[in-house]
């Protein structure tokens, strides 16, 4: 098996740590082993996992998916993912456009869904909140003739029907 | 003040509240943010809501700002905050929006009892006040963009704050925050996060803001909010008819204690209040009504006693909130 952190050499090094009742594992050859308590990616991989909100947030994360962000950096704020995993914060709105392919599965560990249904801001997405309100609509509607509730099904089928005219 | 006030379901609900987080596009989030990018944030806001108040934060003694966040009018983050931050609110203080907290901006909309609908269209009014001249930070597919990934999407949270005594008395909030919890809700006490439920004040809140709509989130959490009163009232009940005399006992003690003790800590006080604001629903006490209980319990919060009073040590302070109760609840 080759290291996991530097992929070059065999692995030897077996590193086990256990925090809050989480076990975290990873491969390492002897030169990444002896570096691993300096490391700060992998330090952060760590903390990540164990210290704060974010232990929740990248559920077991894989190197892979890490290592493939972390040469990457926000344009507008300077932000890594490593900046974003040690703070739980994002730097700036460029950064969910930055990150947006890593941000996926975190987003739906959090939320249990990762595409927004709602409002929109009226003056520059029109479109967007037209679709969100319909969609909104159509789960009224269907609330209320679960509910058999259906005069107020009748008046918001007409609603979904003007709007989408 | 309206937190005081009595609101529908009165006598389970003390206020619910709808807080939207946004943020400008063009300006970094919190961590980046320079002394530059928050005074232009405050002066983008004020000038899209010139009919509110606008209250410097920064200029503000912060006894009178931890005050303001012990009656839940800001957060306890920004009364603490040592960076340039305000707020705008309004006459009656049920509308609050805080600039530069975590996010940008946080619109709060408050009332009294319970009715989240409404401050949903209070917020949302203002929310779409600000948009038509601040490009709000927006995404087709993740939403509203905050600085956290837990509000991303609506970036709404909308919680109830409730006193639930029967329900603490029989053990069974252990249970229900953790079936709330399995249904995405948070069960916190009346201050906030890792806050204890002094005197048997809890808020519940929505987790989730992604991939579900705001009045779709509201539905859901009144119809949680209704169960959990009803479940409140009739374990009331039951206590009341298997232990009367016990439960009149210790209802009327509390209300002793409060009204003639000299020297009373904000703990105990929150404990004893529990029970007399128990007693009124259960109508074994009928000379003291729940505002002016809320008013005491508002009036006796160190805070707002060291602002008040100027005192400025907890035994002072002790002294000092035994005579309000015995001023605000005997007299009347």
């Amino acid at each position: 098996m080759k290291c996991q952190k530097c992929g070059k050499y065999e692995a030897n090094t077996h590193i086990t740590k256990i925090a809050n009742g989480v076990k975290n594992e990873i491969y390492l050859c002897n030169h990444c082993a002896e570096n691993a308590n300096h490391s700060p990616e992998l330090e952060s991989i760590f903390k990540s996992n164990f210290d704060n909100f974010f232990e929740s947030f990248w559920k077991s994360p894989n190197l892979g998916f890490i290592q493939s962000g972390s040469l990457r950096v926000c344009d507008n704020c300077k932000s890594t993912i490593s900046d974003i995993q040690n703070s739980g914060k994002l730097g700036c709105s460029q950064c969910y456009k930055t990150f947006s392919d890593l941000l996926l599965r975190p987003l739906k560990d959090i939320h249990g869904n990762n595409t927004h249904l709602g409002k929109a801001p009226k003056r520059l997405y029109a479109d967007i909140n037209k679709t969100n309100k319909i969609e909104t609509l159509k789960q009224e509607l269907s609330r209320a003739v679960e509910e058999q509730n259906f005069e107020e099904a009748a008046r918001l089928r007409d609603r979904i029907r003007e709007m989408e005219v | 003040m309206w937190y005081e006030k009595f609101g529908p379901m009165g006598d389970i609900v003390l206020s619910s509240r709808v807080r939207l987080a946004r943020n400008i596009e063009e300006i970094p989030f919190g961590t980046k943010m320079t002394d530059n990018d928050r005074s232009l944030v405050i002066d983008k806001c004020k000038t899209a809501l010139p009919h509110l108040k606008f209250i410097d934060l920064q200029k503000m003694e912060s006894i009178e700002k931890l005050a303001l966040s012990e009656c839940h009018l800001i957060s306890p983050e920004i009364a603490n905050s040592t960076h340039i931050c305000g707020l705008l609110t309004n006459d009656s203080c049920n509308l609050c929006v805080m600039l530069n907290e975590e996010d940008h901006i946080r619109i709060q909309a408050m009332c009294e009892g319970f009715d989240l609908e409404s401050c949903l269209k209070a917020a949302n009014d203002i929310d779409d006040k600000l948009e038509e001249t601040v490009n709000i930070a927006f995404d087709s597919r993740f939403g509203y963009l905050t600085c956290c990934p837990t509000n991303t999407g609506t970036g709404m949270r909308a919680s109830v704050m409730l006193h639930l005594p029967a329900l603490s008395e029989s053990g069974d909030m252990e249970q229900l925050i953790r079936s709330l919890s399995k249904l995405g809700f948070t069960v916190r006490g009346i201050y906030g996060e890792g806050s204890q439920a002094l005197g048997n004040i809890y808020q519940i809140s929505n987790q989730v803001t992604l991939g579900i709509s705001e009045e779709e989130t509201i539905q859901k959490l009144k119809q949680v909010i209704n169960e959990v009163i009803e479940k409140e009232r009739s374990v009331s009940r039951m206590t009341f008819e298997n232990n009367k005399l016990y439960l009149e006992d210790k209802i009327m003690r509390a209300k002793g204690l409060i009204t003639n003790a000299r020297i009373m800590s904000s703990s105990e006080a929150m404990n004893l209040l529990s029970y007399v604001r128990w007693g009124i629903n259960l109508g074994i006490i009928n000379d003291i009504n729940l505002e002016t209980l809320s008013e005491a319990l508002y009036q006796s919060l160190p805070a707002n006693i060291a602002k008040k009073y100027n005192s400025a040590t907890p035994t002072e302070r002790d002294l000092k909130r035994s005579e309000i109760f015995r001023r605000v609840l005997v007299t009347k």
